[in-house]
């Protein structure tokens, strides 16, 4: 194992490109000791902030803004579906997200004056109708596991949903993914009890806040789902894990 | 179609569970929970840092309070990743305010680096910008820092708050690449002692 110490005052200042970040990250997830040697240089670190000038203040609105996003997403989860056990169990962040991208969508029709109009009714449609195949495809019922972003990816998550459907493959609605530098892809795994891993899917954030992703593999006899960013689109797992979850068998 | 409810609802709903007293750690368990009480408590309790981080990097008020938005929401749907043996909340919601400020420097910075001269007036301006209150550990900190070595202290600087790469450090600043990271190291080595330093002189003096 190649330890990282060289680069821990890089890292915890931010100052290392992406691609040397993800290498440092895997690599402390990993080890201990220097996990245990970054955690100290980021707690001067995370001082900085407080030699700021106290005189910025932050406008009024803010907290506002916050507050109603937040609510918006608990109002979206919270609206009545047309149920099913399955259903009413979706009350998770890609429902919510979706909805609220759906809704936001179409709520951008009508604040933004600045594109043309029919190329901004065809964004519109086009966008709207992305999320709302994302709905949909929830709202058809199956069973879902949430996967919180590890580390770096701390705000981003999804969630693995294989829908009850027929015919229709697992798939996973991401929020808040990072971009990613040229070359490196976000990579879906299953991973089995004796830790063998099948690559589901491999893509590249396409920018929205919302993106679905279909997984090529059934999820049925893997006991885990895993988040990695790879540098290939084929071969063994090499990168580090940034979001992950067990998988339940379902209920008997 | 309005996407936010009526900003009058929102201040109903948090006025509701008085979170504003409960120490951090159950804030956090109380945002995995959905409480928007806990995220109102946060925000007023570390906002104004966000803020004033978000635009000593951004330099920009608008892109500022969007990334402390985004921040926030993050943390709220990420509640549960918390891991208190890896830091505090408050260096939690920074790191995640640092990175995302620092991504939307270098996506809207196209022509990087920019001049170093620049970011040095940029450091220069909110330096003089005193404000007229800070407390005991605002002034510990900002002491230490001030108390390094100014190369050390720049280069801690500019790549904290001017999202600069230690490559790109190394070239504005003419030096090679291992005396970017020794002025970073030992920098922020001499922080550290000055901060334990100062603590135990206010730990000695209550």
């Amino acid at each position: 194992m190649i330890h990282v110490t060289d680069e821990l005052e890089l890292y915890a200042l931010g100052a290392l490109t992406p691609i040397d970040r993800a290498r440092v990250a895997a690599h402390l997830s990993e080890c201990p000791a220097c996990r245990e040697q970054a955690r100290a240089i980021d707690e001067v670190v995370q001082e900085l902030p407080e030699t700021l000038p106290a005189g910025r203040e932050a406008p009024g609105r803010l907290r506002d803004r916050i507050l109603a996003s937040a609510r918006a997403e608990l109002t979206a989860v919270r609206e009545p579906r047309r149920d099913t056990a399955w259903t009413a169990r979706l009350v998770r962040p890609a429902l919510a997200l979706a909805v609220v991208m759906w809704l936001a969508v179409g709520a951008a029709a009508v604040v933004n004056e600045n594109l043309s109009l029919s190329n901004q009714l065809s964004v519109v449609a086009s966008d709207r109708a992305y999320y709302e195949s994302i709905v949909e495809g929830i709202r058809q019922g199956g069973r879902w596991w949430y996967m919180a972003g590890k580390d770096d990816w701390t705000g981003s998550g999804g969630t693995l949903i294989a829908p009850r459907a027929e015919g229709r493959p697992p798939f996973v609605v991401f929020h808040d993914l990072r971009p990613l530098p040229q070359g490196q892809l976000y990579t879906i795994w299953l991973v089995s009890a004796d830790n063998t891993w099948v690559r589901g899917a491999t893509f590249r954030p396409d920018g929205k806040d919302v993106q679905a992703v279909d997984v090529t593999a059934a999820i049925a006899g893997f006991d885990r789902c895993a988040v990695t960013i790879e540098n290939s689109a084929w071969g063994r797992r090499a990168g580090p894990v940034v979001m992950e979850s067990k998988i339940a068998p379902p209920a008997p | 179609m309005p996407v936010h409810p009526p900003l009058d609802a929102v201040r109903t709903v948090v006025a509701v569970p008085n979170t504003s007293d409960q120490p951090d750690d159950a804030l956090i368990v109380a945002l995995a929970e959905r409480d928007l009480g806990a995220l109102a408590a946060l925000y007023d309790r570390y906002g104004r840092l966000a803020y004033a981080l978000a635009y000593r990097i951004l330099g920009e008020g608008e892109a500022a309070e969007d990334v402390v938005h985004d921040a926030y929401i993050s943390a709220w749907r990420g509640a549960a990743s918390y891991r208190r043996e890896r830091g505090n909340v408050r260096g939690w919601l920074m790191s995640i305010v640092h990175h995302r400020a620092v991504d939307v420097l270098r996506r809207k910075t196209t022509f990087r680096p920019a001049p170093l001269e620049a970011a040095a007036e940029r450091a220069a301006d909110d330096d003089t910008a005193e404000a007229a209150e800070r407390n005991v550990e605002h002034q510990t900190v900002r002491a230490a820092l001030e108390g390094l070595p100014q190369a050390q202290r720049r280069t801690i600087e500019l790549a904290y708050f001017g999202g600069y790469t230690h490559v790109e450090l190394a070239e504005l600043m003419g030096v090679p690449l291992g005396t970017v990271k020794g002025r970073m190291r030992i920098g922020l080595q001499k922080l550290r002692r000055a901060l334990e330093l100062q603590g135990t002189h206010r730990e000695q003096s209550r």
